[in-house]
Order: structure tokens, then sequence, then C-alpha cells
């Protein structure tokens, strides 16, 4: 059986190192490929498949301006890897573009080596896991069967990205039944209770872009969250 | 066609005759005054002006509908004079009860002689044509207008019990060849007849009939059935002549019979009934009675015939089961005041007179005239009283049509309304504009106390147009010498000072805005350059352990200067994905779900369902998980942490508030006023400072508030929100 591959973009050295320690903390038989530069990742994202990718955002020597690694980011999922984009940058605004252009997580620098470990394993296993077949979701609620993270909801696309995925497969899969808070905040990397409520908001946010009158997700206060029949 | 000359005001101008008119003093000060007070005047003419507008319409209501009306008032008048003398002249004979006002003309009268103009007398079984007799054929159609019917209770012990009448017809017929007879007739149920035999006391079935006049003794005659004899039998049909007695009378208690009584009564089902019925005609002749007989008495025996009082009753087997006094008042079966209140509507008033002489033949007015119908509004008697007072001298519709009277010419029957007709439409309209006027009255007594205040208004609205003309102030009155002027120049003033202050207020506002962009930009580009680095010193080992600390409180910084950011942003999706959210059962649930006792007991007091609120309920879940993660780090320890909500409906304020307030036993709020700022912590328990922070931001996004309470036992953080009302629709705002 082939081993899995894994692809750092990121331009220092120290922080290639600390995500190397971190993927191979997650899986120890990881193949892991790192780029420096842009250059370097362009050679790299054409050499091959990648199950996993960490990029950084914004790269020294770039040549289309300070979201270049977002380009590398989109490249790379558009192949079926699962990206996640590490930068510096604010989080609210550059979670929404990576999730936007490259349909890929997003973790705000600096991060911890125990979040990072978290993140990768939680990734790996999220791509073993096929997503519900049709009849186990409620009425008006799609997924692709092909597991590109595309959630139709009364036929149109929903905007989600791989959390606000793993939290609506999860409460979609039991809808009707209370979803503890303890079981969504397994699909979060802090797993924190605020960036859970933080995420649920987003969630219904981006359902009600499709479908002002969307009111399926339903908070049980002090328990958890009810996907509604 | 060329037009030469110059205009006629060009020309007036010209002589400088306006010119000469405005150096007369009082004329100048005059046109100043006016004009001074233009807006004043342009109301007062505009109130007179509806004023007059009203009077117009009301006038115009009133003979509009008024003239529409009279011809329908007029056809339905006709229709009923038509009904009236179609019922008054529908005698079988035909005869008519008009034909005599004198005795058929109320409805209730005593039993009296009448006067007709033929006799119903007539003996239905002759010898002429007893071959062809058949009870069944015999007709008798008694003058409806004679006949009078008196109702009379039986008390059940010989007769059935309930109410019988009994009908009676006195007459006399004027100029009567046959001689000066007083006809009768009395028709009554019967229980059967014991025929009388000569010889026998008269003590069986019969009729007795009772004749008074003033200063005579009364006169009684007793009339009994005895069956018919001296006519042929018949084999094929033995007892033809059943049901058919002659009358044999006995005035006076005589012994011996009277001829002066001749008639028949005859006893059968009548058509139409299922009782037997005894019909008694017969006649008497005057002399019996004491009146004037002989050649050229006939208008004395006729009046003296009149001025008979009468009485009657019907013997049965010595019983009296029916007596009439002649004080007893029957119902006529026609009548003219009858056929009047059937036929004519209440306010109109019948009179029928004789051409020539002008006398009256009948009037209405001998009966009990009805008010104005029942029913109407306030408005409408307003308006019908007002419009009475203006035109109960007019006109009133009246139709006439000519009535044969035999005897006389042709009368003339006029059917006129008592009153001049008011359209009941019209009333009410006018009523309204009354009302209207009343209003309008009242409003320009309101007129006058605002003129009185526009005054002072204007000397304060003069102060303010007295400074120098503002520039580009187009459209603006330049006049200051008027109230419109004064008025409209100081409006405009005060709008372009509002204006200028606005757009000072808009420059500001985009100023601090590009400001607090530039300062976002900065901590951006700051953050930035501090992560990287920050993530390499993360990693290393071997760093002091103080050197640790400080990287470990600067990337709290940097997660609390992105946590403030998302806070704002939050704070304005809470508002757009506000539901109706039952807040009692939100809080409930929570306390029942988070409550751990001993080590961490919640409880919570106050409604269970049922009280709305306009908010996200994730956003209620993070603001509870904040406010208990507080109590609980500075509460005693063992004490619970209680929620409680309360409603305020009755409260000053003009929405009903939810209030909500999470308690914890233990040390006050040291700045309660600066504990929701951002940043603002208590103790070193690693937090942001921003939870009390997002709190309030997410309350006051939402209309509502939140603050620190300190109480003797502890310290309570308050939210307060609007409440929703539930109504049929739903929920909706309560807004008073």
């Amino acid at each position: 059986m082939a081993r899995l591959r894994c692809l750092i973009i990121d331009d220092e050295a120290d922080a290639r190192k600390v995500f190397r320690e971190a993927v191979l903390a997650a899986c120890r038989d990881m193949e892991i490929e790192e780029a420096g530069t842009p250059g370097e990742a362009e050679v790299a994202i054409r050499s091959g498949k990648y199950a996993i990718a960490l990029v950084d955002c914004n790269l020294k020597g770039a040549t289309t301006g300070n979201f270049e690694g977002l380009g590398f980011a989109r490249d790379l999922s558009a192949s079926g890897c699962d990206v996640i984009v590490i930068s510096g940058m604010p989080q609210r605004e550059l979670a929404t573009l990576a999730d936007d252009v490259a349909k890929a997580a997003f973790m705000q620098k600096p991060v911890k080596h125990a979040e990072l470990v978290v993140a990768v394993t939680r990734t790996l296993r999220s791509r073993e896991e096929r997503p519900p077949c049709r009849s186990e979701l409620p009425l008006g609620l799609e997924f692709d069967p092909n597991n590109l993270r595309i959630v139709l909801w009364m036929g149109h696309r929903v905007a989600v990205s791989p959390t606000l995925y793993n939290l609506v497969q999860r409460l979609a899969r039991n809808h009707g039944k209370l979803v503890p808070h303890t079981e969504l905040l397994k699909c979060l990397t802090s797993g924190q209770m605020a960036d859970l409520h933080s995420q649920i908001r987003h969630l219904k946010g981006a359902f009600r872009a499709v479908d002002a009158e969307f009111s399926a997700i339903e908070s049980i206060s002090g328990r958890g969250y009810l996907w509604t029949s | 066609m060329a037009i030469s000359g110059r205009p006629k005001l060009g020309r007036w101008r010209a002589s400088g005759f306006p010119h000469r008119l405005w150096q007369v003093r009082w004329v100048r000060r005059g046109i100043q005054y006016l004009w001074r007070n233009n807006l004043t005047l342009g109301l007062g003419l505009s109130a007179f002006a509806v004023y007059a507008f009203l009077v117009f319409a009301l006038v115009t209501i009133y003979r509009d509908i008024g003239a529409s009306d009279d011809k329908f008032i007029r056809d339905a008048l006709r229709s009923e004079l038509y009904d009236f003398l179609l019922i008054t002249g529908r005698e079988i004979d035909g005869t008519s009860i008009l034909d005599n006002p004198r005795d058929f003309s109320v409805m209730r009268r005593e039993p009296s002689v009448v006067a007709l103009r033929k006799s119903f007398f007539t003996y239905p079984l002759t010898k002429a044509n007893a071959r062809s007799f058949r009870l069944a054929n015999v007709r008798i159609d008694l003058p409806r207008g004679c006949l009078l019917e008196f109702p009379l209770e039986t008390s059940g012990e010989a007769e059935p019990l309930g109410v019988q009448a009994i009908q009676a017809c006195f007459a006399i017929v004027p100029n009567d060849t046959s001689g000066n007879y007083v006809y009768f007739a009395l028709r009554y149920p019967s229980t059967g007849v014991v025929p009388h035999r000569p010889g026998q006391p008269l003590t069986g079935d019969g009729v007795e009939l009772r004749f008074s006049k003033e200063g005579y003794p009364e006169k009684r005659v007793r009339i009994v059935y005895e069956g018919v004899t001296g006519l042929p039998p018949s084999r094929n049909l033995p007892g033809r002549y059943d049901g058919v007695f002659n009358l044999v009378a006995f005035p006076d208690e005589a012994s011996r019979p009277s001829t002066f009584v001749g008639g028949q009564a005859i006893q059968r089902i009548e058509e139409g009934d299922t009782s037997t019925t005894m019909t008694v005609l017969g006649r008497i002749d005057g002399s019996l009675l004491g009146l004037p007989m002989g050649a050229g008495t006939n208008d004395e025996f006729q009046a003296m015939a009149r001025t008979l009082k009468l009485g009657f009753g019907v013997l049965r087997s010595g019983r009296n089961p029916f007596v009439v006094m002649p004080e007893t008042k029957g119902v006529a079966k026609a009548s003219l005041e009858q056929a009047y209140r059937t036929s004519v509507r209440e306010n109109a008033q019948l009179t029928i007179k004789l051409p020539g002489t002008n006398e009256i033949w009948w009037t209405s007015s001998i009966v009990t005239q009805v008010e104005l119908r029942e029913g109407a509004s306030s408005l409408e008697r307003l308006g019908n009283s007002l419009l009475a007072l203006v035109t109960n001298r007019g006109e009133r519709p009246s139709v006439t049509k000519d009535v044969p009277i035999p005897g006389k010419e042709n009368a003339e029957a006029t059917l006129s309304l008592r009153k001049a007709h008011i359209p009941e439409l019209a009333s009410l309209a006018i009523g309204l504009l009354i009302a209207a006027l009343f209003g309008l009255s009242l409003m320009v007594g309101l007129l006058w106390r605002t003129f009185v205040r526009l005054t002072q208004l204007t000397r304060e609205a003069y102060g303010i147009t007295k400074i120098p003309p503002v520039p580009k102030l187009k459209g603006a009155y330049k006049s200051r010498h008027s109230q419109i002027g004064t008025l409209w120049r100081a409006v405009s003033v005060l709008l372009r000072r509002e204006i200028r202050r606005l757009r000072e207020l808009h420059t500001e506002a985009a100023e601090h805005a590009r400001t607090s962009q530039r300062e976002r930009d900065a901590l951006r580009w700051i953050g930035h350059r501090i992560r990287n680095p920050l993530q390499s010193l993360l990693e290393q080992k071997g760093m002091p352990d103080e050197a640790s600390r400080q990287i470990a409180a600067l990337q709290r910084a940097m997660d609390g200067l992105d946590r403030l950011s998302d806070i704002d942003d939050s704070a304005k999706v809470v508002l757009r994905h506000a539901t109706s959210l039952d807040i009692a059962k939100a809080l409930r649930g929570y306390a029942e779900a988070k409550n751990s006792p001993p080590d961490n007991p919640i409880e919570y007091s106050g409604q269970a369902a049922g009280v709305f609120v306009l908010f996200e309920d994730v956003a209620l879940e993070e603001i509870l998980d904040t406010l208990i993660e507080n109590a609980v780090r500075h509460r005693r320890p063992w004490t619970p942490i209680v929620i409680s909500l309360e409603v305020h409906e009755h409260s000053s304020q003009a929405t009903p508030m939810v209030t909500v307030r999470v308690f914890n036993d233990g040390d006050p709020f040291e700045e309660p006023d600066r504990a929701f700022e951002s940043g603002y912590t208590k103790g070193a328990h690693g937090g942001q400072g921003l939870g009390l922070y997002m709190v309030k931001a997410y309350c006051t996004h939402c209309n509502g508030d939140a603050f620190a309470e300190n109480t003797k036992e502890g310290a309570a953080v308050v939210l307060q929100l609007p409440m929703l009302q539930i109504n049929a629709f739903g929920v909706s705002p309560t807004v008073t």
C-alpha cells in the first residue's frame, strides 16, 4: 500500500520544521515534502498527488501578491488534497478567503504543536469518512457523494469550510436528535466552546445566504444543537 | 382680429389711481395689517370657505334628495288611497261603507241601529222555493259594516271552554217601501236546537232582544224557534227542512206570540268552519218598539230608531250562555277606521270632502294618530327637528281622487302627509353636516387660540430672520414682513443650519471611519509581523519560564485582538439572525443542563416558558456560558448560581422589558461601570477581558442592555431585552 504524501509550503524554515514534526506526530508513515519558495511549491505540486498540505499564505518572493499561497491551496484542493492554510493574517478575513478560494481549513499563527497535531489527525480521519447517503439526511439537504465537501440545501450550493462541513455532517446525520456540545467540539481544531458557537453562527449564516427562512438548526440550551426534522 | 391698446390693468396703473390710494393712510395701514397677518387671514378664509361649502352642501342635499323623494312619496300615497277606496267599497250588494260614515266610521262601537241602503232580510224558506229548497244552497251575506262581533268567554261548565263570538246586526232602511221595520241578524255557535212547540214554556232555545230609549221602559222580546209547518213534505228527502226554523216572538213575557216579529233561523255548518252555527234573520215592526209609524213618519222613525240602545242574549235550555249588554263594544267587520289603518301610513291624513259645500264627509283625524317612526338615530332626529322648524309651513305631498257618494255629488278624497315630508336620508345627511359644522366651529375656536400663539411664534421667528440672508437660499421668501414670509424664512434658515451641521457630522464620521480603518490596517500589519516570529519562539526548546510566560501573554493579546473584531462583527449578525426566542424555556433548560450539585449548583427562578424576546439562540448560549464561567470564578465555593427571569409589563417604559439576572454569592464588582469595557479583567485568570464586553455588545444590538449590580449578598449581571407579545397572529413586538 502506497504511503500518504504531505506537502508543506512555508517560506520560514522554522515553521516548516514545526509543521513537519506535527504531521509526523499525527501520522508516522507520512511522506513529507517541503517547499520554501513559490517556485519550489509549483514544482512540488506538479510532481504528484498529496493527501494533505499545510500552506502558508504570504510567501516571500511571491510574484502574484500577498495571497499567492491561496493559489497553491486551490490547485492542491482541486486535485483532491485536504489543505490547511496557516497564516499570521487575521483569522476572520483569511478564513473566509481560504474557504471561498480553496475550500481549505484555516489556522492562525502562532499554532501550537498540539493543536496542529489534532488538526492534521482530524483532517486525515475525515478523508476516510464517507458522506451520509441521502436517506439518512433531512429533507432538502444533500451532500456530494464524491466527498468534495459540497453541500446543497434546497438545490442551492451552500458555501461551507471544512470545519462547517464537518459540523453540518454531524448534525444532519443525527437530524431530529440532540447532538451534544462535546460531540460537536470534536469538529473544531481549537476545541473551545466559544469557537463552537461562533462556527454554528457561521453555519446558520451560510444556509441563510441561500434560504432566508432557514431555521433548521436549533440550540438546545446548555446541552447542544439539533437539526430539526 | 387684431387687438390694440394696453391691457386694462396697465391703464389702471397708468392712471395713477393705485398710487393715490396708497397715499391714503388708513388704506395703507389696512393693507399692511392684512399682509402682516396673511397666514391667519388665509386660515380664516379657508375655514369660512369650508363653512360656506358645508352650508351649500346642506341646502343642496336637502333640495335634491327631497325632490326625488317627493315623487316617490306621492306614488306611495296614491297607492295607499286606492287601497283604502278598494277596501271600503267591497260590499257584495254593491254598497260601500263610505256611503254612511256616520255609522261605519269607528272600528269599535256599541250595538246600535244603522242605516243601510238595501235590506239584508229575507225568508230563506218559503212556499215558493220549498220544492227546490236545499239547506246547503242557502246563502246569507250580511253587510260587513253593520255586523258587529262580540268575543265572549265561556266558562266551560255547560259550554265548551274558550272564546267564542256572537255576531249581530241591527239596521233600518230609509225609504223602505215594505214598512218601518228594524231588521236584525244574529249569528252564534250552536250546540243543537230543541224546537219550541206551542203551549210549552219559553225556557227552551232562542234569543232575547232588549230595546231601550231614554224616558221609556226597556222592551224585551223573547224569540224561540219552531219547526217549519205547512210546507209540502218530500218522500225522497225526508227531513229536508231540518235546520230551518220559524221565529216566534213573545214581547215582554207575553203568553201569546206577537205578529210584529217575523223571520227564520238556520242551523248548519258554515263553509270554511267546523262547528255548527245558528243564523237568525228577522225584522221587528217599529210599532212594537214604540217608534213613529204611518205615512210621512219615515224621517222620525229613522231618527228614533238610531237612538235605541240595544242588548241581546242567547237562551239555551234555561241558561244565558251569551249576553251582550247595551254598553258592550263590538268590533265591526268593516269600518272606515279599519280601512284607513290597514292601507294608509301612520303620518298621512285622509280627508273626504263634498265639493261645493266643502262639507267634510269623513276625516281620519277622528282616529288616534301615531307620531314619527321609531328607531330614528339621534342625528336623524336632530336633522328632523331642525328641518321641521323650517319646512312645516311648506307644501306637503298629497294626492286626490274622486269618490262616488250615492245621493251626493262625487266627493273628493285627499290623502296628504300630516307634516311636511323630510326624507330620512336628507335628515341623516343634514344631521351629519350639522355635526360637521359644530366640529368646524370648534376648530375655528382652536384656530383663534393658535393665532395668538402664532403671533408670538412669528415674533420669535422674526428675530431669527434678522440675520443676514443665507447665500444661495433660493426659493425662500424674501419678505420678512408677513407671517408666512417670516416663518418660511425662519424654517429655511434653521434648515440650512441643520444641513450644515449634518454635513459637518458626516465629515467627522467619515474621517473617524478612515482613521479607524487605518488603525485596523496597522494592527493587521503589526499582527502579521508578530505572529510569524512568535510561531518560531513558541516552539523553541529550553526557553526560560519567564520568557515563555511573556510569549504566552503576547499570544493571548494577539488572540484578543482578533476576538474583539469577531465580537463586533458577530453582534451585527446576532440582530440579523434574531428570531422569537422563548427565553424562559431556554434559561430553564440551560440551568437544568448545567446544574451539577454539589460542586456547581445552578438554580433557575422565573416563568417556566412563554416569555419571548427577539434574540439569537446561539448568542444567548454564548452569553450564558460567559456569565456562568464568570460567576463560577467569582462565587464563594459551593454557593449556588441563580439565574432569574422577571417581566416588567407595567413599567414606565413604552415597551415591556424582560430582565435576566445571573447572580452569584461573592465579592461585588469593584467597578461596575467599567466591567463591560473591552480588556477589563479582574484577577489573573488568563482571560482576555472580552466576555462581558461581548454580553453588552450582543444585548445593545438587540435594543437591550446589560449592566452589573452589586447587592448585599453578592453580585449579578443583569440583561434587559424588549419582550415580544403573543397575539392571534403569532409573536409581535409590544410597542405601546
